[in-house]
């Protein structure tokens, strides 16, 4: 009977020990915000809110979904690590998702710029900005 | 949650409607209030940040357009720690490649590379330092170096884009190493 017992000790310590190595699955987090971008991206660079979202799951999948345009504009969005170190851009337009596997751990800053030149600004002087709304899952 | 002061975009201006000297006064304040809200470290090769890294790299980050506009987009108070991390990383990267290297090569099990810091570390350098040795060193006790191959490629902001040996050849990234091109 204490055999057993210590038997069924020892496999609750090691279904524990297994669980504690392996670790929970890291759930996805979505989060979303909006700043003002570009619509001159042939003068200038990338635009950022500079929040930061940490990515828990090293190599895992970081999206995001392009929620919103005002005035309406396709984007070149990537995200930026704290390192400078960027996604590779990619192009998309309002419910659009660019997305990205094999991510490492770490803070990531969206950045957006629209994909083209065009007026955003009315009859005022140069092309001014939209507001791109985003959503990030991370 | 709030827009940036620092994002590089294109506002326009209104219409003159006031006087030229009144104007000019106010684009002039409007001008110092810009650069003085905007004003970052002056980072540079000489920079203390920089002591105890190796200097060609510090150079060859610096020389660097994507790092220049990734500093210009980032918060004044975080661009140390940014070209600090961007510098420690590339050596990190071209450690973990030559690792991948020797043990493909020889089939010995190599060490997890160490990382080479600046002799004064930003705040979160550690933090996310460690968290790349963490992970190198997992995949090394994994035994398979494709895992060690699958980490140097990831597309987001890791290694895959790092010029492995710029004395060889200024263009060739790890990626380019790793898939024979």
């Amino acid at each position: 009977m204490q055999k057993r017992r210590i038997l069924a000790a020892v496999f609750v310590v090691s279904a524990a020990a297994t669980l504690m190595v392996a670790g929970p699955a890291a759930a996805s987090v979505t989060n979303s915000g909006s700043f003002a971008a570009t619509c001159n991206p042939s003068s200038y660079g990338y635009a950022t809110d500079n929040v930061g979202y940490y990515h828990v799951t090293n190599l895992g999948t970081v999206s995001i979904k392009q929620k919103s345009s005002s005035p309406g504009s396709t984007s070149t969005v990537t995200a930026m690590s704290q390192n400078g170190k960027e996604f590779s851009a990619q192009n998309i337009g309002d419910n659009g998702v660019a997305s990205w596997a094999n991510v490492l751990t770490g803070t990531y800053h969206v950045e957006a710029k629209s994909s083209y030149d065009h007026n955003c600004n009315g009859v005022l002087p140069g092309d001014g900005n939209y507001t791109f709304g985003y959503e990030i899952t991370y | 949650m709030h827009a940036s002061t620092y994002a590089t975009t294109d506002t326009g201006r209104g219409r003159r409607v006031r006087p030229l000297p009144v104007v000019v006064a106010i684009l002039l304040a409007a001008t110092v209030a810009g650069c003085s809200s905007d004003k970052g470290p002056d980072l540079t090769d000489s920079s203390p940040a920089f002591e105890g890294l190796p200097h060609d790299v510090v150079v060859q980050s610096l020389a660097d357009p994507s790092l220049q506009e990734a500093l210009k987009a980032t918060d004044p108070s975080d661009r140390v720690q940014m070209a600090q991390l961007n510098i420690s990383s590339t050596i990190f990267c071209r450690d973990a490649l030559h690792a991948y290297q020797v043990w493909t090569t020889t089939g010995t099990t190599p060490v997890a590379p160490t990382v080479v810091e600046p002799q004064t570390p930003a705040a979160g350098f550690d933090a996310f330092m460690n968290e790349w040795v963490d992970a190198v060193r997992q995949i090394i006790s994994s035994g398979d170096p494709d895992n060690l191959r699958t980490w140097l490629l990831a597309g987001g902001a890791g290694c895959h884009d790092t010029v492995a040996d710029p004395g060889a050849n200024p263009n060739r990234t790890v990626a380019d190493v790793l898939q024979g091109s």
